[in-house]
């Protein structure tokens, strides 16, 4: 049969060959010249176009918002409520598949993946979609194979066994499953395949096990990366895998373990940290740390779980850090803070280390600075690099007693400047990470209640969401050398949004998701937008790992100027999205606080 | 004018009255596009392997309501036809016989257009099977890519016009699919002729 179809590109890469045929019966080609146009607003859409050839661009009004070209598909959105909203008009000459709308939402119907391409609303799009593992990270970063992981020895009988005795092997052997040989077949007989027997009323000593065992197994080779493994199983939906080594089976691996042998891997650093005596010995935790990292993202756990099981660790690996450096008589008096990300507890990889110490009015034991400076120091040799912008506790700017910090923050919002008002983000996510946590609350609750109601200093600290408000996004997304700055265009909008509506809300949390779920409690954010943000900043934020990653790989300092022809056309797409949620967002903050003369 | 008389003429020659709808007036912004694969070169000698024909409806090529027919040939396959369509004796041997796949074929295209690449070729072949049958030719309006092109891109100052079909894939700035595969030559010629009717220029 002749293929029309380019069956490589998101979102038909996820079909079935039967999937694909039938879209490809139905589907027609169709040339539209430059200038003519493919969809109007509030026209009727009965099909899907993908592009062979030529670009079409898209129109809200009379904004050009989207640039589309080979391979490309239209309009996924309009195709679901049966209504175009946006113009397509043709910009040079357009080869297109028509596929109708009939077959697609059939397809839709029975692939969740390829319907999950064409949500409405970005929060299920982004959700479903940004898990699947993208494109070479398998490959490269996971260094753990199935022979690691704890493979379980596998129980054969012979072929004349009864179900009875498989049972009773089960039992014994306290596995879940066991394999019979029958000739040359080999045969897999699990609690599950017992269970359905019993309900089928068969009975279990005179079915040989042998007939009712499964033959076609799923096996996977013992030098296959244990990402493989999850990934077999889970699209399998099975609980266990053979192991084969030479074509022999020589284990099994459940699904139980593998889980327990990913999870076990941070209980690894978590137990190191603990028991670490020297600095010297938190090296190895703090290594080990980035590999799970690499293995958890490379298994596609989603970047918000991820942040946060770093987050702890790193907070463990600072508060052991500090028992082994700072005098015992200071622990009880002092408060070592995690600014910035880490105090939102958004850090994945390490970009820099930024750090205060509080000291109570009171204390009076011995000096800090030398435990201060040899604490960065040590902090940066386990590989969080010492902050440009010297927020380090090491620095008097960022070590003070508490009255004394209580007076920097009155100083603070009394000449809001720049530089203030910077330095005032930094304070809005600190988190208490080591020593006495109680002398936070009150400089927090000071910050709190020196902004309430201030809409001049809160509009000055809004103000950068808008100075670095974005191109149009099509130039940059198709531009042919233009990269994109993650954290400039994505991640910042969408971060400091969310602080500055959380503080003039009165809101004292800290991470991101808390921020959102409290404004959309104090109805600040539409459950949607909340929703939306929520998904957009996990898929921004993934994407900054990925490309940290990388770029750890190659021993490059980390970067957020992302590429986007490196990106799939999926990526490209989810992409769009996001930066079209921290859009929503930045109009929302500029709204509030009256930015629209900036 | 001539044309008319020779439709006449044709019409009343037709042996079989079945394929009568050939004569009716085709239905407007409708034609076909068509491609066969050959047992050879030689319009005088060669049998059909397979036809496919795809209807051209405004802008859209219908592939959706295409035609593919394979046929189990009269002659042998000359061997050096094989490298370039690709079709074996055993690819064809559970084909049609010629009368019952042009039988499908003329049902197909009823009076519509017929659109095609060096058509010609394609029509001297079936027509050599249809004369001695139903003791007509194909009385289609007959639409040649190559002339279109040439029409369009000949001048005084450039008589010669490259009509193979790379050079006007390449000039026209069109996609290519896989060659000598009847479906998809005819879903060329299409989009060949929809880009030289369609386009602005």
């Amino acid at each position: 049969m002749t293929q029309f179809f380019n069956d490589r590109h998101p979102p038909f890469d996820c079909l079935s060959p039967a999937e694909l045929a039938r879209l490809q019966a139905s589907a027609d080609i169709e040339f539209h010249p430059a200038g003519s146009v493919l969809i109007e607003p509030g026209a009727t859409v009965d099909a899907l176009f993908v592009l062979i050839k030529g670009v079409i661009d898209e129109y809200d009004g009379s904004e050009l918002v989207a640039s589309y070209r080979e391979h490309d598909n239209l309009d996924g959105r309009a195709l679901v409520t049966g209504t175009g909203s946006h113009r397509y008009r043709v910009h040079e000459d357009a080869i297109v598949h028509r596929i109708p709308r009939d077959a697609v939402l059939a397809l839709m119907h029975a692939n969740p993946l390829f319907g999950a391409w064409f949500y409405q609303d970005v929060a299920r799009r982004l959700a479903a979609l940004a898990q699947q593992p993208m494109q070479g990270e398998l490959q490269s970063l996971v260094t753990a194979r199935v022979a690691d992981a704890p493979l379980r020895q596998p129980v054969w009988l012979a072929a004349d066994a009864s179900v009875l005795d498989a049972a009773q092997a089960m039992k014994t052997s306290r596995s879940s499953s066991v394999l019979v040989r029958d000739g040359t077949r080999t045969g897999l007989f699990t609690q599950s395949d017992l269970r359905d027997l019993v309900i089928d009323g068969r009975d279990a000593a005179t079915t040989r096990v042998a007939d009712v065992a499964r033959h076609a197994l799923i096996t996977i080779d013992a030098d296959a990366h244990v990402a493989d493994a999850l990934l077999s199983l889970t699209r399998h939906t099975i609980q266990r895998l053979l192991v084969t080594q030479d074509g022999d089976i020589v284990g099994v691996l459940e699904q139980i373990d593998l889980l327990a042998y990913f999870s076990n891997h941070s209980y690894l650093v978590a137990a190191q940290i603990e028991r670490a005596g020297s600095i010297e010995a938190l090296a190895p935790a703090a290594a080990r740390l980035r590999t799970l990292i690499r293995l958890l993202h490379a298994q596609g756990m989603h970047t918000r779980l991820i942040a946060s099981l770093v987050t702890e660790l790193n907070a463990q690996l600072q508060r052991q850090l500090f028992a082994l450096l700072f005098p015992p008589e200071s622990h009880a008096h002092v408060c070592v803070l995690a600014l910035g990300s880490q105090g939102r507890g958004e850090q994945i990889l390490p970009t820099d280390q930024d750090n205060a110490l509080i000291i109570a009015d009171d204390y009076g034991g011995p000096l800090l600075e030398d435990a201060s400076a040899r604490y960065n120091a040590a902090l940066a040799d386990l590989g969080y690099p010492r902050c440009p912008g010297e927020v380090m506790l090491c620095n008097p700017h960022w070590q003070q007693r508490q009255a004394d910090f209580s007076r920097r923050l009155d100083q603070l919002v009394a000449t809001p400047d720049g530089e203030a008002m910077l330095e005032l983000a930094m304070w809005l996510d600190a988190t208490p990470v080591a020593g006495n946590a109680t002398l936070w609350p009150p400089l927090q609750q000071q910050i709190g209640a020196l902004c309430h109601g201030n809409d001049a200093l809160l509009s000055r600290l809004a103000l950068p969401i808008v100075q670095f408000a974005t191109p149009p996004l099509f130039s940059r997304l198709f531009g042919k050398t233009d990269r994109i700055d993650l954290k400039k265009a994505g991640i910042f909008p969408v971060v400091h949004g969310l602080r500055v509506l959380a503080l003039q809300s009165g809101i004292v949390a800290t991470g991101s998701l808390q921020r959102i779920d409290a404004l959309v409690v104090r109805r600040v954010l539409t459950t949607d937008l909340g929703r939306d943000a929520a998904e957009a900043l996990a898929f921004l934020q993934r994407l900054q790992l990925r490309l940290g990653l990388e770029r750890q790989l190659q021993h490059e300092p980390a970067s957020n100027l992302l590429t986007p022809q490196a990106l799939t056309q999926l990526e490209r797409e989810l992409l769009k999205d996001a930066l079209g949620v921290a859009g929503r967002l930045r109009q929302l903050v500029q709204h509030r606080f009256h930015l629209q003369q900036f | 004018m001539l044309a008319a008389l020779h439709r006449t003429l044709q019409r009343r020659r037709l042996r079989d009255p079945r394929f009568a709808t050939l004569f009716d007036p085709p239905a407007p912004g409708e034609c076909v596009s068509l491609d066969c694969e050959t047992t050879s070169l030689d319009p005088r000698s060669a049998g059909l392997l397979t036809i496919a024909a795809v209807p051209v409806r405004g802008r859209r090529i219908v592939l959706s309501e295409k035609l593919e027919l394979t046929l189990r040939p009269e002659t042998a396959i000359d061997p050096a036809t094989v490298a370039v369509h690709r079709l074996r004796e055993q690819d064809v041997a559970g084909g049609l016989p010629v009368r019952d796949a042009l039988a499908q074929l003329l049902d197909f295209i009823g009076s519509r257009p017929l659109i095609g690449y060096y058509l010609e070729f394609d029509l001297a072949v079936i027509n050599r099977q249809l004369k001695p049958w139903l003791g007509i030719t194909l009385p289609n309006r007959q639409i040649d890519v190559s002339r279109l092109y040439y029409d369009r891109h000949v001048s005084a100052y450039r008589p010669d016009v490259d009509l193979s079909l790379d050079a006007m894939l390449d000039t026209l700035k069109l996609p290519r699919w896989p060659r000598h595969d009847a479906l998809a030559d005819a879903a060329t010629a299409a989009l060949i002729y929809l880009k030289l009717t369609e386009s602005r220029r």
